[in-house]
């Protein structure tokens, strides 16, 4: 076995990993309400998928195009960053995008760069400043429930893709004769089923008028649920 | 001298009698013997872990309720709630009970080649569907795929059977497949079951050593270890003044004939020597010259079967012992039956597990044993150097690693007597941290020579049968 031959296993697998990458992107679409915002959205997201593709190519040839891909993408994604910080007029628009842009710049450098430890925690952070951007979407400008509820269950599925591409990495490795898209696939349609269901249901459940609820019983309520699982994990 | 590793040809197994079209081998080509043994086939105890998939979208649910609380917006919590569904799913899924069959054919490529195909084939036998069923086939560790991958992660039905395809190139030694290990998760990724299933097959490419330097401490029993001095023997020594006494199976009639003079023609002698092959098989020993390639351990127990071959063809009594994890001892013996138990114990032994003792969490992949401490170390030991009598010589394999591999060797010196320490060199000199370790592995080997102790430097990549060559012409 060579150097490169144990680097497969060093990676995540790459379909699992291009699906979760596409989920957080939608996520981030799904965010941006305003066309300015959205503009400045997929000027990031070519500098970051550059970036993406810089690394993985930088890891096989070190030469002078995944050189230029890797300092191109980084022009691109810090203009980028430059434009969001100071170019929407809305304060809330600057606050809402900045920390998903950058959740997905972490997102897919985890996901690409070829052996790192900090991989799962890279992939964690990434997704965490994405929920930041929901949050935000929800707390500062009042986005609507169908794309904060479709937004968080597009991240849990982009986070569960991820996760699992990283496992098959680590244990099946990558290599281009091995088999490994029979297992993706059906994992992606189980998450995807999960995270339908999972809208319908909340949505299905915030029309039967729950805003008649007192907010302190609905916390209660959610509170409880959570401890339930947790318990019926033990 | 040139090496002259033998290489002599058989075929057994029904299986591969049939892949070769009952060709026989040709010259020049290793003598590949594969043993399979569908009743000898079995399955480990399994363990079930939690990989722990979801407990990040627990702290995911608990941010949105707090925010959510604190912003006194019921649209966060709906976030939350979309969390709570995705870490209560699991609880409706089915934890995987897999119940696999194997089977494994091994057919040569072509008859020009050293390289071997080898099909591994599981088939679900439960009744259930495995949706991420993750095979890792036990490749013998020496042998590198050179081709095809001898992994694979894929869903599996009920009957439906999935065959991984790869070729391996064959190696000198006995290679002895590792148990297939299985990782099954359920549809959540949340639960993961670990078993193994094991299929005995063996690949054989005979070489034999040319030889085995040995010390002359003799039983004074008639065998093949040659001593310096004449006596009895087939190898020719001298011809000597013929004295009353000699027998007269030793004198030379022809001389007499010729010249009606008496002379007596001297033998080598030849004698049986008893030998413990020791590996050091501790947790430094599982060290690689690059990722991916055989650790020193696996070299080790290659050289091991190897020494063992030959010498056992030469009906020399030999024994196996070896330090690590836990301890490995048999004593030495000859005759078919004691060389299938050390050949047995060589690949089977936990004291010589191919797969390193390491701490890291099993949810990273298969899980390992931890390596033992120094006092337990030091009692193995002792439960070595007691087994080795007076007569018995040590042939100690081991990477030298570190200063403790020297210690152990000056013990064995100090209580055994005569010990040969054969060394694979798995050290390079790519970055400064691997030439340091090169240097100090050179800096061990030379102090083991000055200390008397004959050392043979083997790189694995190339022949033992040279290296054990190169140390007998140092002797000499």
């Amino acid at each position: 076995m060579t150097i490169a031959d144990a680097n497969q296993f060093n990676r995540p697998a790459v379909t699992s990993s291009g699906v979760a990458v596409v989920f957080a992107i939608g996520v981030l679409v799904l965010l941006a309400g305003s066309f300015v915002q959205r503009q400045l959205l997929f000027m990031s997201i070519v500098g970051i998928a550059l970036f993406g593709l810089g690394v993985r190519r930088y890891q096989q040839d070190r030469d002078s195009i995944s050189a230029g891909l890797l300092v191109g993408s980084g022009l691109i994604t810090a203009a980028s960053i430059w434009y969001i910080s100071t170019v929407p007029a809305e304060f809330t628009h600057r606050l809402e995008l900045l920390p998903g842009v950058i959740g997905l710049w972490l997102f897919v450098g985890a996901l690409s760069v070829q052996r790192t430890h900090w991989r799962r925690q890279l992939i964690d952070l990434g997704v965490g400043l994405v929920l930041v951007a929901i949050l935000v979407s929800g707390v500062l400008r009042g986005s609507s429930e169908l794309v904060l509820v479709i937004s968080a269950a597009g991240l849990i599925v982009a986070r569960d893709l991820a996760e699992n591409a990283v496992s098959l990495g680590t244990q099946i490795g990558t290599g281009e004769s091995t088999i490994t898209q029979p297992a993706e696939f059906r994992h992606l349609g189980y998450s995807v089923i999960v995270a339908g269901g999972a809208v319908v249901t909340v949505l299905g459940v915030s029309r039967f008028g729950i805003e008649e609820v007192p907010f302190v019983g609905l916390i209660a309520l959610l509170v409880a649920s959570v401890v339930l699982v947790l318990v019926a994990y033990q | 001298m040139a090496l002259t590793e033998d290489v002599r040809q058989s075929i057994q197994g029904s299986q591969l009698e049939s892949v070769l079209d009952g060709r026989p081998a040709i010259g020049g080509v290793p003598l590949i013997n594969q043993q399979s043994d569908p009743s000898h086939q079995s399955s480990s105890e399994t363990t079930v872990r939690s990989t722990g998939r979801w407990r990040g979208v627990v702290v995911l649910v608990l941010i949105s309720l707090a925010v959510g609380l604190l912003a006194a917006r019921p649209s966060l919590l709906l976030v939350a709630a979309v969390g709570v569904v995705f870490v209560a799913a699991p609880q409706f899924t089915r934890r995987p009970d897999p119940d696999l069959s194997i089977s494994r054919e091994l057919s040569r490529e072509s008859d020009a080649d050293d390289r071997m195909a080898v099909e591994t084939t599981l088939r679900n036998t439960g009744d259930r569907r495995l949706v991420d069923c993750r095979i890792i086939d036990g490749v013998p560790s020496l042998l590198s795929v050179t081709d095809g991958s001898a992994r694979c992660a894929t869903t599996l039905a009920p009957g439906e059977s999935v065959t991984l395809s790869y070729s391996v190139e064959v190696r000198p030694g006995r290679h002895r497949f590792q148990p297939t290990t299985i990782l099954c998760r359920d549809a959540s990724g949340a639960l993961e079951v670990e078993t193994t299933l094991s299929e005995p097959t063996e690949i054989t490419s005979a070489a034999r050593l040319p030889t085995v330097p040995l010390a002359v401490q003799d039983r004074h029993r008639s065998g093949p270890l040659s001593v310096d001095s004449s006596g009895e023997g087939i190898e020719f020594h001298s011809v000597e003044e013929y004295t009353p006494g000699d027998p007269p199976s030793r004198i030379d009639w022809r001389r007499f004939a010729r010249s009606r003079e008496l002379r007596s023609v001297s033998y080598h002698p030849e004698r049986i020597a008893e030998l413990l092959v020791c590996i050091d098989a501790r947790a430094s020993s599982y060290r690689a010259s690059n990722p991916g390639e055989p650790h020193a351990v696996a070299h080790s127990v290659e050289a091991a079967g190897r020494l063992a071959d030959t010498l056992f063809e030469s009906t020399h009594r030999v024994g196996l012992a070896a330090v690590g994890r836990e301890c490995c001892l048999l004593e030495p013996g000859r005759g078919t039956d004691h060389e299938a138990r050390f050949h047995q114990r060589l690949s089977t032994d936990p004291a010589l597990s191919l797969t390193p003792p390491s701490e890291r969490s099993p949810a990273s992949g298969p899980s390992r044993p931890e390596p033992a401490s120094q006092p337990d170390i030091d009692r193995q030991l002792s439960v070595v150097s007691e087994a080795v009598g007076s007569t018995t010589q040590l042939l100690l394999v081991t990477p030298l690693a570190d200063e403790a591999a020297v210690e152990i060797a000056t013990r064995f010196v100090s209580e055994c007597g005569a010990v040969t320490v054969i060394s694979p060199d798995v050290t390079n000199d790519r970055t400064d941290g691997q030439q340091v370790a090169r240097i100090e592995r050179a800096a061990r080997l030379t102090r083991l020579r000055r200390l008397g102790v004959p050392v043979v430097d083997w790189d694995p990549a190339e022949p033992l049968g040279s290296a054990l060559e190169s140390l007998e012409r140092r002797l000499q």
